[in-house]
């Protein structure tokens, strides 16, 4: 009982991969990637103990493929966590779950040595939230999905949006009713479909959570209690929330076919362990389950997908038992697991390279979440991925490197290379 | 959105505009291509125009021009006072995507707004140009004809001087472009960029940015018709 409470709990947050980007920013990586940038955690008494973006040539023709090329510190420990291109693809713009701060890494001038050029620390005094998550590139400007508000650290929160020089733009609050429909007001991921003028969001909890001992959450009814169980769909022009979708269970990632003949997302509830469908019927929306994810009662806790290019197919990664599942999507109305392996002993994010031939995985969810002694394993590890099978191609240990607990992931390339 | 090589366009427009100035590659780019979802589709009714505010997203940054008729001008004369809809373009662009896309949809807007009287004299149109060193005032006018001298919409088109002074304003405005290299990596006359249109509100604030795959006319319209409402007001 009490471990499926505390496994219940262990939601993760996560999203990336070539096919997760904004699709609507430029130059996406259709080749092979040269560098994976990693965001990392800190860990006291690893290295300097501050959050990292590190970098991993993943270039098979190069010498140093497989090796960390570059590690850039940011002088601090504020729960680094995820990231996002600008759409020029030039910065990349992480945050800190704890701190608030939101780096802004030059990546465009040289890849294989990004550089600090900004550091946004305005959040909670410009919009009143904290926990920034989701960095969603639109023209211009950040989308910045986010996870908590400064009055309580509780869920209800919403998206802040700053222009591409760090200059906060607006802000939308998560509705809590819409007519008759009540909503949560709880955020996580933002994806939006510019031919429908529409855009997703979904809702995990509040700092108050994600950043409490684990240990000390799982027996706390009421905070057990404040986890997101809606997903809003809003008029992307307008930026108005149009409805409010009940999807219990805590829905994270949000990923468009982008096959253009598509119209769907699917997203996936960490705690009750579905794939959600979200797609139009006539005028209005619809979400619906349909597919579950491993045995619900043993909390596998889906965490991470990945949507193939082609709208075809979904990675899905499940912390607790740190398995990576394929499903096939040709129906999107009834995914089918075709494919499992284990690939950790905890895992997190999973990021797939355009043509799906490659995959990557790390290992960390929060800091006071992550397993504990020897199932605590920090890594990046690189596999093929040949349709049928996932082969290791390398690994880098994050803590023989002295690097911390391995996050979220980003592709970059550099001349020719995917020629 | 040609697929080739491509270097920072301060590097190789550096050495195609200046000369002598040595390469140094953008890394970032060359491995990237854009992606068919990228096409404007537009599969839903517009929200009503002034039923929505659009951001106020950055200043439109200012920078010294030259006009087709080789006058020397401060764009921020043609930011202000009306509705502005801005882009950079180059006139030999033949990117099917690129240029002649951004021309047909202006062309096509001017139509519908030259069929407004009210709207006409309220709204404005700036191309600027890439490539100072081919589009010269004399290119510009060439290239303009029949445009800028209309009696309706105004549409102004500018070069710069000098690629030092045309850089910050591509900078300010966050418009990304970079030079197509040859075989032998040396600079050609394709610049890549990524379409962007921006709508600039009469107080010369940037509102609205349209990428390709936000390129709907009908919304356009209703942007610029929501920014006249508010400043009536």
């Amino acid at each position: 009982m009490v471990l499926a409470a505390l496994l219940a709990v262990v939601t993760g947050t996560a999203s990336a991969d070539e096919t997760c980007n904004s699709p609507y920013m430029s130059g996406l990586i259709k080749g092979q990637e040269d560098y994976v940038h990693v965001w990392t955690l800190g860990v006291e008494g690893m290295g300097d103990g501050y959050d990292k973006l590190v970098t991993v040539d993943v270039n098979p023709r190069s010498n140093n493929y497989g090796k960390v090329v570059h590690r850039l510190s940011v002088g601090g420990r504020g729960e680094a966590h995820h990231m996002g291109f600008t759409d020029d693809r030039r910065y990349l713009w992480a945050g800190g779950l704890n701190d608030s701060k939101i780096y802004v890494f030059d990546v465009g001038s040289n890849p294989a040595r990004p550089k600090l050029v900004r550091t946004i620390a305005d959040l909670a005094a410009k919009s009143g939230y904290v926990g920034p998550h989701t960095f969603y590139a639109m023209p211009g400007r950040m989308l910045v999905g986010t996870l908590s508000n400064a009055k309580d650290n509780g869920g209800a929160t919403g998206i802040a949006v700053y222009n591409n020089k760090g200059g906060f733009v607006a802000k939308y609050d998560i509705p809590t009713q819409l007519g008759d429909v009540r909503g949560d007001g709880y955020g996580y991921d933002i994806a939006i479909n510019p031919s429908k003028n529409v855009m997703l969001t979904s809702s995990f909890t509040g700092r108050e959570n994600y950043m409490r001992d684990l240990g000390g959450l799982v027996k706390d009814e009421a905070a057990m209690k404040k986890f997101g169980n809606t997903m809003v769909l809003w008029d992307l022009k307008a930026m108005q929330p149009r409805q409010i979708f009940s999807v219990p269970g805590a829905p994270l990632e949000i990923r468009w076919s982008l096959n253009p003949s598509d119209a769907w997302a699917i997203t996936a509830t960490a705690l009750t362990s579905k794939l959600w469908l979200v797609k139009q019927d006539g005028e209005k929306w619809q979400a619906k389950e349909v597919a579950t994810i491993g045995d619900p009662s043993k909390i596998p806790l889906p965490v991470d997908i990945s949507i193939t290019a082609d709208g075809k197919g979904l990675w899905v990664n499940t912390f607790m038992d740190g398995m990576t599942r394929y499903f096939d999507l040709t129906n999107p109305e009834a995914p089918k697991q075709t494919y499992a392996k284990q690939t950790g002993r905890q895992v997190n994010m999973i990021s797939q390279s355009w043509d799906g031939k490659r995959v990557y995985i790390t290992s960390s969810l929060l800091e006071k979440w992550d397993k504990g002694g020897a199932d605590n394993e920090q890594f990046l590890r690189a596999f093929h991925w040949d349709g049928k099978e996932l082969t290791q191609a390398f690994e880098v240990d994050f803590a023989k490197e002295q690097l911390g607990r391995a996050h979220h992931m980003k592709f970059s390339a550099k001349a020719a290379s995917a020629r | 959105m040609t697929r080739a090589r491509g270097y920072g366009l301060r590097t190789a427009l550096g050495r195609l505009v200046l000369g002598g100035l040595s390469l140094i590659p953008n890394l970032a780019w060359s491995a990237a291509d854009p992606i068919p979802a990228l096409a404007p589709k537009m599969d839903f009714v517009p929200t009503q125009a002034g039923a929505y505010q659009l951001q106020r997203i950055q200043p439109s940054p200012d920078a010294v021009l030259l006009n087709a008729a080789a006058g020397v001008r401060r764009l921020s004369a043609y930011t202000r006072g009306k509705v502005t809809l801005l882009t950079f373009f180059y006139t030999y662009c033949t990117d099917s995507w690129g240029c002649p896309f951004a021309y047909q949809t202006m062309t096509g807007l001017r139509e519908r707004i030259n069929a407004d009287v009210d709207m006409r004299s309220r709204v404005r149109f700036v191309s600027i140009s890439f490539d100072p060193k081919h589009d010269t005032p004399d290119a510009l006018r060439v290239y303009s004809k029949g445009l800028a001298q209309s009696q309706a919409l105004e549409w102004q088109f500018f070069t710069a001087r000098s690629m030092a002074e045309l850089m910050p304003l591509l900078d300010g405005f966050g418009q990304d472009v970079r030079v197509e290299l040859d075989a032998a990596g040396r600079p050609t006359r394709a610049i890549n960029h990524m379409l962007k249109l921006f709508l600039i509100d009469s107080d010369g604030v940037v509102r609205e940015i349209y990428s390709l795959a936000f390129v709907h006319p009908e919304v356009m319209l209703n942007d610029i018709a929501t920014l006249l409402m508010e400043s009536r007001h």
